[in-house]
């Protein structure tokens, strides 16, 4: 008898075989590889994947700075972009032949208003680009609007498969209910730019290394 | 990450960063330019879960042109549904 479940384990065990082989003759090849393991959310089964050797490269892309040291590598921070990196992006990928002075200000505004977030921005002017509108046209519009851009989360590329919808709220998934609520209320209180420092434990302060939310964040 | 874009000295290194950043496509560009500077092989895992890490695997053997390599999987299928069906007798 075939049950689903048979089915499905069947195949794990099978690929996992494959992985498992892989990784021995990434480990014995005389052929030069980088492996890059995109988007890791948890570090063990990555850690159990890199092959055994130092013939290769390895490279990860997390958003939790953990994932570096748990696969025991170094880590490089990628920031959002500032706004003159960010209008610079939308006007690079737009690609008129000219701007007016107002589509200049209009595309920092927007890279202002998207916080410098390089995927936003980039969505926004292939929006821009698909709609015909000159950038500045597009910011009077873009206000009424922006959240059904972002909302449908199509898929862009066959490398990043999330809308930006969904990659902001992965940032959050894994957060706990205490978390949300510490959280919460902190936003409630600072919208923006939340120090970080109030999130980490410090022992000369009142509260010192018993914050009650050190465990949930830890 | 590497002394050069020549060398093949072992790496690893993390970029990190909020959803939308641009890691992935620092990565993607990273691999093009390693392939153009003449590394063999660029192996792209997708990470998010142990099922997408898995699958990403299976693509590998055809990458690496392993001999037989279209139907390893097929047949480490056929002999994991041997043992198990051995095994529930």
């Amino acid at each position: 008898m075939k049950s689903p479940l048979t089915a499905v384990l069947t195949r794990t065990v099978a690929v996992r075989s494959v992985k498992l082989r892989c990784q021995h003759i990434l480990t014995i090849t005389e052929i030069s590889w980088l492996l890059i393991f995109d988007n890791v959310e948890d570090s063990t089964h990555v850690a159990e994947s890199i092959p055994a050797t130092t013939n290769g490269s390895v490279l990860i892309t997390a958003r939790n700075e953990r994932i570096a040291l748990e696969a025991a590598s170094k880590s490089l921070a990628v920031p959002p972009f500032t706004v003159s990196e960010g209008s610079a992006l939308l006007l690079t990928i737009v690609q008129r032949e000219q701007y007016s002075d107002a589509d200049r200000k209009a595309a920092e505004d927007l890279a202002e208003t998207l916080d410098g977030l390089p995927l936003a921005l980039s969505l926004v002017a292939s929006q821009i680009l698909l709609r015909h509108m000159s950038v500045a046209q597009f910011f009077a519009f873009f206000k009424v609007p922006a959240d059904n851009l972002f909302r449908r989360g199509r898929p862009r590329s066959t490398y990043y498969k999330h809308g930006i919808d969904t990659a902001f709220h992965a940032s959050f998934d894994s957060l706990d209910e205490t978390s949300i609520l510490v959280y919460g209320v902190a936003c409630f209180i600072a919208s923006d730019d939340i120090p970080d420092a109030l999130f980490k434990a410090d022992p000369s302060s009142p509260i010192g290394s018993e914050a009650p939310w050190d465990d949930v964040l830890a | 990450m590497d002394a050069g874009p020549d060398s093949h000295r072992y790496g690893c290194l993390t970029l990190t960063g909020m959803g939308g950043a641009g890691k992935t496509q620092i990565a993607l560009r990273y691999a093009y330019e390693r392939l153009q500077s003449g590394t063999d092989i660029v192996i792209w895992i997708h990470s998010d879960g142990e099922l997408a890490i898995l699958q990403s695997f299976t693509k590998v053997p055809n990458l690496l042109r392993l001999p037989g390599a279209s139907d390893a999987l097929e047949q480490n299928r056929t002999l994991v549904k041997q043992l198990l069906q051995r095994s529930s007798t």
